[in-house]
């Protein structure tokens, strides 16, 4: 049952089987579950298509043209922003049920965990509000400066968003020295506090010293157009590397 | 391990295009009722399907469900004669065993079909890495064009054009890397998670967007019913 239940929420085995990585004993369960599970047969096929799709896109040269299609920004403002709204898109188009749980980026605190499955002490709290200053100003300003505590903490993160509503997604993405912006996180639902702002908590072993970028948007705002995004800054704890 | 077939008969039947191709000699058949309706189900007949399914139904169901496999096979061996024999001979065993008895459920073959044309190709990768004249790099023949013909090349750029689409739909360059990484390189999961400092259920969340999305993007690319034998997931 331990080995059942273990190959249906793998999602790798699928690919592991057809490039002929799986060991004896893998191989044995994985194709007696194959035998008694058409759905498998269906992930093996659709697998296999993955395959063949991406050696064709290798083949005629399409491939390396979307591997260096980097969404690459320079760090003005307006383009921070821009990349915000599509990180925040992506969040709305992708939020399912049936997905592995988001351990980054929580609601509450107590569904931050270590390894020991214990919930993480609480950390500092933050709060992302925009100010004058940082509304499209210079390119050293940021909205918020955090220092990783020298332990893992659930920092407190309190975000105001522009645009007014009851319910808010928000995407935590991480910049990279090229301009590149990859998503760490994502949480949504997030109820608005009466006082505009809207809480949540981050995992402070995920992050590292470097440059982020927080976008919030209101749930209801599929085209993620009232997305407000503030620029976070991680430095490591005084005395640590 | 499941019982499955050898490489020894894959001379026995060399055409230009397998779902043409008639019952090789080596799998004596006696044609009975056909498939009732192959294009009905997605993957895998049904216990609607006739008790009496023949060996052309059997290749009907690889060539209508089952595109994906037979194009990797392609693929893996280079020559599209020898993944024809390869793909018979899985049609050949499946339907063997579903007359013998040994499939007790229609759902089971598409398994079979999976297990024993895998089975063949690994042994046909040894065969050709053991062999001291010929020697050649297994994961070369990844790489050779093929001798395929229209249709499948047809087929094969109607599924990568859906898998383009999904990859340009990433808006993160670190999970187009991971599929491609894993799925095309076949790199190991543990040597990606560490080379991008991903923990293992981020990993597995990427893979499980991807999938869901080249699925959604295959059943509602839109395509004439005519086309459903490489759309069906």
């Amino acid at each position: 049952m331990q080995m059942e239940t273990r190959i249906q929420d793998d999602p790798e085995l699928a690919s592991r089987y057809l490039a002929g990585q799986l060991s004896p004993g893998e191989l044995q369960a994985y194709e007696q579950h194959l035998l008694e599970n058409p759905d498998a047969v269906r992930e093996l096929e659709a697998t296999a298509r993955m395959k063949v799709g991406m050696a064709n896109l290798r083949d005629t040269g399409q491939l390396d043209k979307l591997l260096q299609a980097r969404t690459t920004l320079s760090w003005q403002w307006p383009a921070l922003a821009a990349a915000a709204a599509l990180i925040v898109v992506a969040v709305g188009l992708w939020r399912g049920g049936d997905a592995p749980r988001e351990t980054t980026l929580v609601a509450t605190a107590t569904e931050l965990t270590d390894r020991s499955g214990h919930p993480l002490p609480a950390g500092p709290t933050y709060a992302l509000l925009r100010t004058r200053s940082s509304a499209y100003g210079a390119a050293s300003a940021y909205d918020a400066a955090i220092e990783l505590p020298p332990e893992p903490r659930a920092i407190e993160l309190r975000v105001r968003p522009e645009a007014v509503a009851a319910v808010h997604s928000v995407a935590l993405s991480q910049i990279r020295p090229d301009g590149s912006v990859v998503q760490i996180g994502s949480v949504s639902e997030l109820q608005a506090q009466p006082d505009g702002f809207v809480r949540l908590y981050v995992d402070s072993s995920r992050l590292g010293p470097g440059a982020y970028l927080l976008a919030i948007t209101p749930a209801q705002d599929r085209a993620a157009t009232s997305t407000s995004a503030f620029r976070v800054k991680v430095v490591a704890t005084h005395g640590q590397p | 391990m499941t019982e499955v077939a050898s490489d020894s008969n894959l001379a026995l039947n060399r055409s230009a295009h397998w779902v043409q191709q008639r019952p090789p000699a080596a799998c004596s058949v006696v044609v009975e009722q056909p498939m009732a309706n192959p294009d009905a189900q997605v993957a895998a007949p049904t216990a609607s399907v006739p008790p009496g399914m023949d060996r052309a139904a059997v290749e009907a169901l690889i060539a209508k469900h089952y595109t994906g496999l037979r194009l990797l096979i392609q693929r893996r061996t280079g020559d599209a004669e020898v993944a024809a024999d390869i793909l018979n001979q899985a049609a050949c065993t499946a339907w063997e065993k579903w007359q013998s008895g040994q499939i007790r459920r229609p759902e089971e073959i598409g398994g079979y079909i999976f297990q024993v044309a895998m089975n063949l190709l690994r042994n046909r990768r040894r065969k050709v890495a053991e062999r001291s004249d010929r020697r050649v790099d297994p994961e070369l023949l990844d790489h050779l064009p093929g001798n395929a013909d229209a249709s499948d090349r047809w087929l094969e750029k109607k599924i990568a054009a859906r898998v383009k689409r999904m990859l340009q739909e990433l808006n993160s360059p670190r999970d187009r890397e991971i599929l491609v990484r894993f799925y095309l390189r076949e790199e190991e999961k543990a040597a990606i998670c560490r080379d991008l400092g991903l923990e293992a259920d981020q990993f597995d969340k990427v893979l499980h967007r991807a999938r869901g999305r080249l699925k959604e993007l295959l059943e509602t690319s839109g395509l004439q019913r005519s086309d459903l034998f490489m759309l069906c997931l």
